[in-house]
């Protein structure tokens, strides 16, 4: 199993998140142990993909358990059971983090606060 | 120290040696006083030696909580690798167990446990020249498995080595 073919999807998956071809919502029925955050899906070429944070434990060299951040890019089926995990890929946390801004509307939500009259007093 | 000693202890050995041939070549084989003095370089090359195994031992006695520790933890990082699918932290934790076998002392151990160390060993390092991403779970699975099973019986040999 090559990591390549993981990169060139999570990559592609980014650029057409950026431009809009595809989109996301927050799946708030999905379950998963340890997500951070919202959890995230799409539909691409009839396959449901997730997208979501979630912690693990490490330990430390003294057995010290301590808490690591991931980004788990997931394929699942209809009833959002998981099929594959993605290993980690390069670009996953910058579709992470471009999925939450789209996601969450802080675009929209900047340009009409920005651009509104400040009314104080 | 434990260099120093094995030094010592081959210089004792050697220093024996050459007043036995001494001995020989002067005729004096015969001489009591010769034979203590030959006698007093073996018994203390042999002290030395047995001193520098002790030093072997207790060396690896304060080292092997730590091991023991740093031993776990790598299995439980394997364990986390492998449930969550994510290769560095598996490779991490078998570069740690890698470190952790190759500073004991293995000499200093006993036979079997030797024996186990070096095989866990071998694993790893087969492990580690694969890409990662594409080791065997199971195998990964193995290695957490023996290496915490390895510290459990270090523990268990140095308790008995203090008993």
């Amino acid at each position: 199993m090559d990591a390549a073919p993981y990169d060139a999807i999570v990559e592609k998956l980014l650029s057409q998140t950026k431009n809009g071809k595809i989109l996301w919502s927050a799946a708030s029925h999905i379950e998963r142990r340890d997500a951070v955050g919202l959890i995230y899906k799409t539909e691409v070429e009839h396959q449901d993909i997730v997208l979501y944070e979630y912690r693990y434990k490490t330990f430390d060299e003294l057995e010290q358990p301590d808490w690591a951040n991931e980004v788990a890019v997931e394929f699942v089926d209809l009833r959002n059971a998981l099929e594959l995990r993605f290993p980690p890929t390069d670009s996953r946390w910058a579709l992470l983090r471009e999925v939450r801004r789209k996601v969450s509307g802080v675009d929209a939500f900047a340009e009409k606060f920005l651009s509104s009259d400040d009314d104080d007093e | 120290m434990s260099g120093w000693l094995v030094k010592a202890s081959a210089v004792a050995a050697l220093s024996a040696g050459v007043w036995l041939l001494a001995l020989v070549v002067c005729g004096r084989l015969s001489d009591a006083g010769s034979w203590a003095s030959l006698a007093g370089f073996a018994i203390s090359g042999w002290l030395v030696y047995r001193a520098e195994l002790l030093a072997r031992r207790v060396s690896v006695m304060l080292r092997v909580p730590a091991l023991t520790r740093r031993l776990r933890a790598s299995s439980k990082n394997i364990r986390q690798g492998l449930t969550n699918n994510i290769p560095h932290v598996i490779a991490d934790a078998l570069g740690s167990i890698n470190a952790a076998l190759e500073s004991l002392a293995v000499k200093a151990l006993p036979a079997a446990l030797r024996a186990r160390v070096e095989e866990l060993e071998q694993q790893v390092v087969a492990l580690l020249a694969v890409p990662a991403g594409t080791r065997s779970p199971d195998e990964c699975d193995l290695v957490r498995e023996r290496a915490a099973a390895l510290a459990e019986a270090l523990e268990n040999s140095m308790r008995d080595m203090q008993s």
